[in-house]
């Protein structure tokens, strides 16, 4: 039972969600404090390459994710100093920073290309791998796709059930509030983007070091603008976009599966499916559509329905806050 | 007292006077009283301007002193100061005695000072028991104490008179209530003076009387209170001490007995303030605006408009009463086209402009002076002479085969700068760098010019001072002797009385009665605005 093809599917499809889940979560804890971090797309490229190379180099993959966090900090470090100390556009700073990450990456990784490295290890959770089906899925897996699992909680706990949480909440939906309550809105904001980039960088080298081990150009192109759209779909909320991913991963998990069923049609239309799936997904939840569901469901549904299917982004996202 | 009437009872004199005698240091909320705070000398200066000139103030404990002023006077310049938002250039700042230096809202905080800000510093997104524990050390560490601290804001809730439900989310609270979540907040971090911004400005009567009970409980606690307003009633009715400030510079400082209305309204302006312009009598018979069961959704996608029906003739001023965000922007923005109507007729001077875009309806002689005078009125990087030919840029003699008349651009605003008498350094001036005042004159001249066969005129005097203010109503008035029909929509009841031939109320989208008004007095529509339909019936 342990590896019939449900189950191995289903084991893949987490895996190959997690640099999602774990981006995603750096970005909400972003996007939360009100700065837009938009380079994760080129973040994740530079940190892939980075973390490969370092763990090649160092024949360490734990030094690599360390570079990697690294260098998805240092990107993020330039979207906010440059959005609260130089007021530029957060949205055009990242923009550029994608681009950048995308050439720099290829440039600087040219020597690393196509050849094999180390590999995050593959590591069973004892006990808990034996629980019939859900053991096979979830837990035999590897500390990356552990680290993600925590993670989520970790960043939903924090928001919602500490007092730091409170404070970034503050930062990003009523900056004057909480700085009339001195909160130092701007340091929120640079702790949390900092924060935020280190674990894009760390979803960037999952990728090199984990999922599509090695470095190649434009290893994760696209897989950062995902991200970008998971955080919306997901609501600002770590659990909620934890499902986003998941939902992501499982529609990549069909194409795959579709492309060897009808061989004669295209691979690109296969491909293309996650991304048109997204696309609607977020249609659906930006539109009126949610409101109507909510209406159709049973009276004692409501609440719970409205506030799952409700968004509001943080009030003050991407807005500047000027402290006297 | 000096044979004057008292405004305080002296009942309440006595007791307060018994609480100076009694030496208890500490506050109901088991904090210890700031006996004496005093600013001395303060002088804050911004580009250009000298906010802060050498003043002077202090507050004692069991006060409430008054800081009366006109908008730019420096009453808030001062209060920043104070609460630490903004570091005065000069001067010094004393509790009980002790310089004290304050260099953040944190400093002002610990050293028992609180503020309600006019706009109130709460996050919508969270509760008010998170609102109250925001920047708060925890008994939990990191982890945030809310069970306790509800605890403690029910507990400040019954000892200050002041209801609120600890776990409710703040966007789920009207106005009156979320002021009193600010002051819980203050008091819940031992405030033991505090700082009211305006306090009343949002409110409606009947709240502003609950509020004075609160405050006037607390002063009689110890509680030091700084109230800042431009209402020479309030400040009458509820302080004991009186500044006033005008260009940055105290101009007077006494006990509120020994002042009259008229001698502070002269102080706060420099100057007498003209009588209250009298409207004459015309005919207002052809009905140039009417409205049938409007429905409009607000932001939140709710409905902000339910089924409102008015009609406005030709010479009437139509005052709209309501307290802020009961309707008032859905019903100015359906009518002018800008808001979807979702049920429902507009009709202007005779045809159905439902739904028409505002290109149409300005063309049927509708003019809008939009509340956000900045955001919708106005294109602050635009120049005065560019925002004044806005609405008629695709017409001759401004603009032919697309390409704009910079000399009839340039005439005509000329000509409305003086005729408006608007104070601005050039025409090719942007609007942002103009005062308040100024970009309403601009406004009003850009939408008188057209000769308008109605005007939606929306808070039309919301931060002016006296002077603009003055100013407005009299443009208002001249236009209504014009034969006009003006459709004024305000929070401000005093302006709503002042102006209007008949009233309205609206509350919660819907229009709770008219009155005329001879008969209007605030009371009546003071319960109309919360919503307390009369017995009277209509």
């Amino acid at each position: 039972m342990d590896s019939s093809p449900l189950v191995l599917t289903l084991a893949s499809i987490i895996l190959a969600s997690t640099p999602l889940i774990i981006a995603v979560c750096g970005e909400i804890l972003t996007e939360r404090s009100g700065i837009v971090n938009l380079s994760l797309d080129g973040t994740m490229l530079m940190s892939a390459m980075t973390g490969f190379v370092v763990a090649f180099e160092t024949d360490n993959v734990w030094l690599g994710f360390l570079g990697a966090m690294g260098v998805g900090a240092f990107f993020a470090f330039i979207v906010a100093f440059g959005s609260i100390r130089l007021r530029q556009s957060q949205f055009a700073i990242g923009f550029v920073l994608t681009l950048l990450g995308d050439d720099l990456s290829a440039f600087l990784g040219q020597n690393y290309t196509r050849i094999p490295g180390p590999v995050v290890q593959h590591y069973a959770i004892p006990i808990l791998k034996d629980i019939p089906i859900i053991g096979p899925i979830f837990f035999n897996q590897n500390v990356i796709v552990y680290f993600a699992y925590i993670l989520v909680f970790v960043t939903w706990f924090w928001l919602f059930r500490t007092q730091p949480g409170l404070r970034l909440r503050s930062a990003g939906d009523r900056p004057e509030a909480g700085f009339a309550r001195g909160v130092g809105i701007n340091f929120q904001r640079y702790l949390y983007t900092i924060i935020g980039g280190g674990l894009v960088g760390v979803a960037g080298a999952s990728y090199s070091l984990n999922i599509k081990i090695g470095w190649a150009e434009g290893l994760t192109r696209g897989f950062g603008w995902i991200a970008l759209a998971i955080v919306i779909f997901g609501g600002w909320s770590p659990i909620r976009g934890m499902f986003g991913a998941l939902l992501f991963g499982a529609t990549k998990a069909l194409a795959t599966y579709l492309q060897r069923t009808f061989p004669e049609v295209s691979v690109v239309a296969f491909n293309a499916i996650p991304w048109v799936l997204m696309i609607l997904v977020l249609l659906l939840v930006g539109s009126d559509f949610t409101e109507r569901v909510i209406t159709v469901a049973p009276k004692s549904l409501r609440r719970p329905l409205q506030r799952f299917l409700k968004i509001s982004p943080p009030q003050a996202l991407g807005s500047t806050f000027v402290e006297d | 007292m000096r044979g004057q009437r008292p405004r305080i009872t002296a009942q309440e004199i006595e007791i307060q006077n018994q609480y100076m005698a009694d030496n208890t240091e500490f506050l109901p909320s088991g904090k210890p009283k700031i006996s004496t705070m005093e600013m001395r000398g303060i002088v804050k200066r911004f580009p250009g301007v000298l906010a802060n000139d050498h003043v002077d103030f202090d507050v004692h404990s069991g006060e409430m002193h008054a800081l009366l002023g006109e908008n730019g006077a420096g009453k808030s310049t001062l209060m920043r100061v104070l609460y630490g938002l903004y570091q005065a250039e000069e001067g010094e700042i004393l509790i009980d005695g002790h310089p004290v230096q304050i260099e953040s809202p944190h400093d002002a905080i610990e050293a028992g000072i609180g503020m309600i800000h006019q706009h109130f510093m709460l996050v919508p997104t969270l509760t008010v028991a998170e609102n109250v524990a925001l920047g708060l050390p925890s008994s939990r560490g990191a982890l945030t104490d809310l069970d306790r601290v509800s605890a403690r804001v029910l507990e400040l809730a019954d000892l200050y008179g002041l209801q609120v439900d600890p776990d409710a989310y703040v966007w789920q609270l009207a106005v009156g209530q979320q002021q009193r979540v600010e002051i819980i907040k203050a008091l819940y971090r031992g405030a033991a003076l505090l700082i009211l911004d305006e306090p009343t400005a949002v409110l409606t009567p009947q709240e502003v009387s609950e509020l004075f009970v609160t405050l006037r409980q607390m002063m009689v606690d110890g509680h030091a209170l700084i109230f800042i307003s431009h209402k020479l009633q309030e400040v009458m009715d509820i302080c004991s001490r009186v500044t006033v400030l005008r260009d940055g510079r105290v101009v007077g400082q006494q006990p509120i007995d020994q002042v009259t209305k008229g001698a502070l309204a002269r102080m706060m302006v420099g100057r007498e303030l003209q009588a209250q312009p009298e409207k004459e009598e015309i005919e207002q018979d052809e009905t140039r605006l009417s409205l049938r069961d409007v429905w409009a959704d607000n932001d939140l996608g709710t409905p902000g408009l339910q089924g409102v029906s008015l009609d406005l003739r030709a010479g009437e001023i139509l005052g709209v009463a309501g307290v802020s965000g009961n309707g008032q922007r859905e019903l100015a923005q359906a009518i002018n086209g800008l808001r979807t109507i979702t049920k429902g007729t507009v009709k202007a001077g005779g045809k159905d402009i439902t739904g028409a875009s505002p290109a149409v309806i300005i063309q049927q002689g509708v003019s809008y002076v939009p509340e956000e005078r900045m955001e919708d009125g106005m294109i602050k990087e635009f120049t005065v002479a560019e925002n004044l030919i806005l609405r008629e840029v695709n017409k001759q003699p401004f603009s032919r085969g697309g390409f704009l008349n910079f000399r009839a651009i340039s005439r005509q605003s000329d000509e409305l700068i003086k005729e408006f008498n608007v104070k601005t350094p050039s025409k090719d001036t942007p609007v942002k760098n103009l005062s308040g005042g100024n970009i309403q004159k601009l406004l009003l001249a850009r939408e008188l010019s057209r000769k308008p066969e109605v005007i939606i005129a929306a808070q039309p005097t919301r931060g002016l001072d006296i002077g603009a203010t003055e100013y407005v109503h009299q443009v208002l008035i001249d236009q209504r002797a014009e034969g006009t029909a003006i459709l004024l929509i305000s929070e401000d009841l005093d302006e709503i009385l002042a102006l209007s031939d008949r009233i309205i109320v609206i509350y919660e989208g819907e229009i709770m009665g008219e009155v005329s008004a001879e008969k209007a007095d605030p009371e009546q529509l003071g319960l109309l605005m919360a919503g307390v339909r009369s017995q009277a019936g209509e």
